[in-house]
């Protein structure tokens, strides 16, 4: 596709040749000048661009003003947009004026003009901005990000209001052309980490994107691991705090998430109202998560070494009345808890699956079933329905989904390691698994900062790891912020 | 010319090499899978093949032979990780070659603890202690833990015993059990004198 | 640190050093109480403490000379061929000493962990486990002691309290004795269990620098021996001199007569050797590291990072599964390391000091 023409018609036949059987594509062809003597067409998405806007919105406007005009003023004040119409790009190539029209704009061909004018609208039909529903929290704005790159970037920019706030867009996707915006604080932002992003981005073709996990996985640089190398959120809040804390954040049209990075294990155990609560609380609370991470990893594995193996840490009490519930269950300690978590994983795939309220049911129901008949008819000890739902209840404990889930998978293999090393198992496996992470960085940062590590940036980060300090004292930008620029907090007194 | 065939040696090299990277992953995988399958019953013992004995019953040497014997008796396997007290026969506690061998073999045994209580009783207390009641461990403690504080008499341990037994500079009382109408009640105790045992290290279980 | 340079903080130095030497050294050191006193046992860990911080101070002023690597700084100092026997020299030594500590850690986990499963078994998972860790170079080494050194060393200090409580104090009620020649021999005997030190030199080089590198090396190496001079106090007053000698491993036997009420669990004592295993990884890994490290210097240079970690990985590994149990491994280790391999590194260490002494005085 080359440059285009001042002839209409030689324009109008390659758009013509390139939109057949596109159906949802439309080409209205227009006249325009006071004695409609100068031949148009637009090119629009039919949904993305509404027939009643063209009348009223900017398009109607404009197209109002040209009718209007004497033929020889149309050129000029089209060149130089002297009709002060916002939101209007010249454009030079067929590719362009294509790839403005993908992105839900309408695009205006004139003849004898050898441009053609990209007018903004209303964009693709997409849900709106809504309630956070997966990243609930206590305190805090309860916005969450929509499914249009430009109303999230507005969403961010909401709480930044600063020009140093850089929104640098780029296209990925030969057919999907899917628009991502990656927005950094410029100063405060260590540059090589957006270097880094845009060299990945470029490093692979691909045909389409359609969310921001495709990118996610294609510029993660380690396939072989589970662990989360980026963050995601669907809070613009906690968007912009990692701005502020001089992360990039990476949003992609079409998904309703944006992808944080670096990324640190420390960080996918924050929320958002951490640093809006009492720094007591909220120590507190992070406590109970990495208990309950330790949990969702470890208390199937551990259930299994006590029961098998190492019988004299438990109480005799509570070892006799086990011995009493496990006679008649025809399975062995590691294969009843391991069908119990498969259960509750069936049932929790099932309950997501399921619409509304049919969803609801599947918990009640499924607990029903799993709880009460299978420990009636001896398949499962009572102990272990509750040792399954304090380990489902440990791993939704845990804020960042994509950890949780990396967490249900590596307690399997700690499961495995306890059913044949007893309590030395968990302790094998809790090795391989810091390990591993101490193995894993993103973008330069290890994943184990700061509890690798710790001691830099004047220790600012480790006050900011399971304990947090109040927040007259967090003066400090973290590790991420460029050297320099790390003081965020002054007083003036 | 010369290039192109380096080019594609390479690569055929690197297909070969990522092929059979690809069959060593798969191997390994399928051998996990098999021991996972295998082993998921599991190495160890289950909870309702285990008997859990409170209270540790020890009138003869060597003791190794009694515990054993005694494990053939039972059909489950004897679990000792909850016994909670040990009563020693007042003939072997009495006389100190059987006295040292019993001693030395508890200590060599870690399945029991250092804090596990120890009592002496006569032939009539053994034979009810091997009836093992429920709850008898806990009874026997209470004798210690339950009294108030200002009754509370000084219990003798298992690792106070070994600590007698190899440094022998003090003297030790191990409370004696009696039977009072079909009851076990403290009364009184077995004395043993300062002994220094020389030469005697332990003979670990090869 | 962060740029993959290869560099490690002052603080992950000195984990990487405790984590290497406060289990090992820990069960090693009865050993040689043998049929002294427990006062002569006590003066023999002193001397063995002046000796290891004597140690310390001579590889730490010859650490300030190194310029790139000590590699390097030997080939120029005593020639290339030198640097190469003493390469191989800490390589024998390490390789002894990994295969001690595999032999250790199954001997342990078989006595008190898990009675029934065959010790080749575990040689096999935590050689696994320490080649993983080597695996992924010094850095990844450096992160995972420094995240694991809490969970280790903080409940055996905990547990060391709580052992405090219960002691005896006619335990430490003996009549005084002077130094003996035979308490100076199982001093030097007992250094053989800190000695690993001298692989620091090749280590100095990737420390942040080269103050920082010494200070952690110093705060490394007072920390270990401060724990077990307490160790060993706590472990007289609870089982007096004789039943000390009577116990092979009265670390692991002072933790069964610990008792932690109002809390859930009844026993500890699996809890903490397991803990007390975990400071193995640690070691296993430093061990793995050096073997890799080593191998490449005398053998494959830097090509073939994995081949030259995974063979004599492979070798201890087996070694260790073939050595007869944990006495024939103490014995080949004290005799070897303790006669032939430390002796001899630190009479390099030594001569490269004077070496350097003459030089200065020269100029």
């Amino acid at each position: 596709m080359g440059d285009i023409s001042k002839d209409l018609l030689q324009n109008q036949k390659a758009v013509e040749e390139r939109i057949e059987n596109c159906a949802d594509i439309l080409l209205r062809p227009l006249q325009v000048g006071n004695t409609r003597k100068i031949n148009c067409f637009l090119i629009y998405i039919e949904v993305a661009v509404s027939n009643l806007m063209l009348e009223d919105s900017v398009i109607g406007k404009l197209l109002d003003r040209l009718l209007c005009m004497e033929p020889e003023q149309i050129y000029g004040a089209l060149e130089k947009n002297s009709l002060g119409i916002s939101d209007t790009k010249e454009l030079a190539t067929l590719q362009e004026a294509m790839a403005a029209m993908f992105a839900g704009n309408a695009v205006l061909f004139v003849d004898g003009y050898d441009r053609a004018i990209k007018i903004g609208s209303k964009g693709y039909p997409g849900a709106g901005v809504r309630k956070a529903e997966s990243e609930k929290v206590m305190r805090g704005s309860q916005e969450a990000f929509c499914e249009a790159v430009k109303v999230n970037t507005a969403l961010v920019r909401k709480r930044i209001r600063s020009t140093d706030m850089k929104v640098e867009e780029q296209m990925v996707g030969d057919d999907s052309k899917t628009m991502t915006a990656l927005l950094y604080l410029e100063g405060v932002v260590y540059p090589p980490v957006c270097r880094e992003l845009k060299k990945r981005l470029d490093s692979f073709e691909i045909d389409g994107v359609e969310d921001g996990g495709v990118i996610e996985h294609l510029t993660e640089n380690g396939m072989r691991t589970i662990l989360p190398l980026y963050q995601t959120t669907e809070r613009p809040d906690r968007a912009a705090q990692a701005l502020l804390e001089g992360r990039a954040v990476l949003l992609t049209d079409n998904s309703p998430e944006a992808l944080i990075f670096p990324a640190t294990g420390s960080s996918l155990f924050q929320t958002s109202d951490d640093y809006y609560r009492h720094f007591l609380i909220v120590s507190f609370l992070r406590v109970v998560r990495y208990v309950a991470a330790f949990l969702a990893v470890t208390l199937p594995g551990l259930y299994v070494a006590a029961a098998a193996f190492h019988t004299q840490m438990l109480p005799g009490n509570l070892i006799r009345s086990m011995a009493q519930a496990r006679s008649g269950v025809p399975f062995s300690a590691a294969a009843e808890v391991l069908l119990m978590e498969l259960s509750f994983e069936l049932l929790r795939e099932a309950g997501l699956r399921m619409p509304g309220p049919i969803g609801n049911t599947i918990g009640i129901v499924g607990g029903l079933i799993v709880g009460q008949a299978a420990v009636s008819a001896n398949l499962v000890s009572p102990i272990t329905v509750i040792v399954a739902a304090l380990t489902a209840l440990g791993s939704f404990s845990i804020p960042n989904e994509e950890l949780s889930e990396a967490f249900r998978l590596v307690k399997y293999g700690v499961l495995l390691l306890c059913a044949w090393f007893g309590i030395l198992g968990a302790l094998f496996g809790w090795f391989f698994l810091l390990i591993h992470m101490a193995r894993q960085k993103s973008y330069g940062i290890p994943w184990l900062f700061p509890y690798a590590g710790g001691d830099l940036n004047a220790g600012a980060d480790s006050h900011d790891g399971i304990f947090v300090e109040p927040a007259v004292k967090r003066t400090r930008r973290p590790i991420f912020a460029r050297r320099g620029n790390r003081i965020r907090l002054r007083w003036k007194r | 010319m010369k290039y192109l065939l380096k080019q594609y040696r390479k690569t055929k090299e690197k297909g070969k090499s990522s092929g059979r990277k690809m069959a060593w992953d798969r191997i390994t995988f399928l051998l996990f899978m098999i021991c996972a399958v295998v082993f998921l019953a599991g190495c160890g013992r289950e909870l309702e093949e285990r008997e859990f004995p409170e209270v540790l019953v020890i009138r003869e040497t060597p003791l190794l032979e009694a515990l054993e014997k005694e494990q053939k008796k039972n059909s489950k396997y004897l679990d000792y990780g909850q016994v909670q007290c040990a009563v020693f026969s007042e003939n072997l506690v009495t006389d100190p070659e059987a006295r040292r061998d019993a001693l030395t073999c508890l200590e060599q045994m870690p399945v029991f603890a250092r804090n596990i209580l120890v009592f002496a009783g006569s032939e009539e207390v053994l034979e009810k202690v091997e009836i093992q009641e429920e709850g008898l461990g806990a009874r026997l403690e209470g004798f210690y833990k339950n009294v108030p504080k200002q009754d509370r008499k000084e219990a003798v341990t298992l690792g106070e015993l070994f600590y007698w037994l190899h440094n022998g500079d003090s003297e030790v009382v191990i409370p004696r059990l009696i039977m009072q109408e079909e009851e076990m009640v403290l009364s009184g105790g077995v004395e043993l004198k300062a002994e220094v045992m020389a030469g005697n290290f332990a003979r670990w279980r090869e | 640190m962060f740029g993959g340079n290869q560099k490690i903080s002052g603080r992950q130095l000195e984990r990487l050093l405790v984590l290497d030497g406060v289990g090992k050294a820990g069960l090693l050191l009865p050993r040689f109480a043998g049929r002294v006193s427990g006062r002569t046992f006590l003066l023999s860990l002193l001397t063995a403490v002046f000796l290891t911080l004597g140690y310390t101070w001579c590889i730490a002023r010859l650490s300030r000379k190194i310029e790139n690597d000590f590699y390097s700084y030997v080939c120029f100092r005593l020639g290339r061929p030198t640097a190469v026997f003493l390469c191989f020299l800490y390589w024998m030594y390490t390789f002894v000493n990994v295969l001690f500590l595999l032999r250790l850690f199954a001997a342990i986990a078989v006595t008190f962990v898990l009675p029934e499963t065959p010790e080749w078994i575990l040689i096999v998972i935590a050689s696994l486990t320490g080649i993983y860790a080597a695996s992924g170079g010094l850095e990844v080494r450096a992160r995972f002691s420094e995240v694991i050194y809490p969970f280790v060393v903080y409940p055996l200090i905990l547990l060391l309290i709580l052992a405090a409580a219960a002691l005896h104090p006619e335990a430490f009620q003996t009549k005084a004795e002077p130094l003996s020649w035979d308490a100076a021999c199982r001093g030097a005997q007992m250094f053989t269990a800190f000695g690993g030190i001298g692989l620091f030199l090749y280590l100095i080089p990737f420390a942040e620098n080269q103050k920082t590198g010494e200070r952690a090396l110093f705060r490394g190496i007072g920390k270990i021996l401060a724990g077990e001079f307490f160790l060993f106090l706590i472990i007289l007053g609870t089982f007096g001199e004789q039943g000390m000698k009577a116990l092979p491993w009265p670390f692991i036997s002072l933790m069964s007569s610990v008792e932690i009420r109002g809390v859930f669990l009844q026993r500890w004592d699996v809890i903490f050797t397991v803990l007390l295993l975990g400071s193995f990884f640690a070691a296993l890994a430093t061990g793995m590291y050096y073997l890799g490290f080593l191998t490449g210097k005398i053998f494959f240079g830097n090509r073939n990072r994995k081949l030259r970690l995974f063979w004599p990985a492979a070798v201890v590994t087996a070694a260790a599964c073939v050595c007869r149990d944990y006495q024939t491994a103490v014995k080949i280790y004290t005799l070897l390391n303790g006669s032939v391999f430390l002796p001899a590194a630190i009479f390099f260490t030594i001569l490269l000091l004077i070496l350097e002494h003459v030089r200065e005085g020269r100029q």
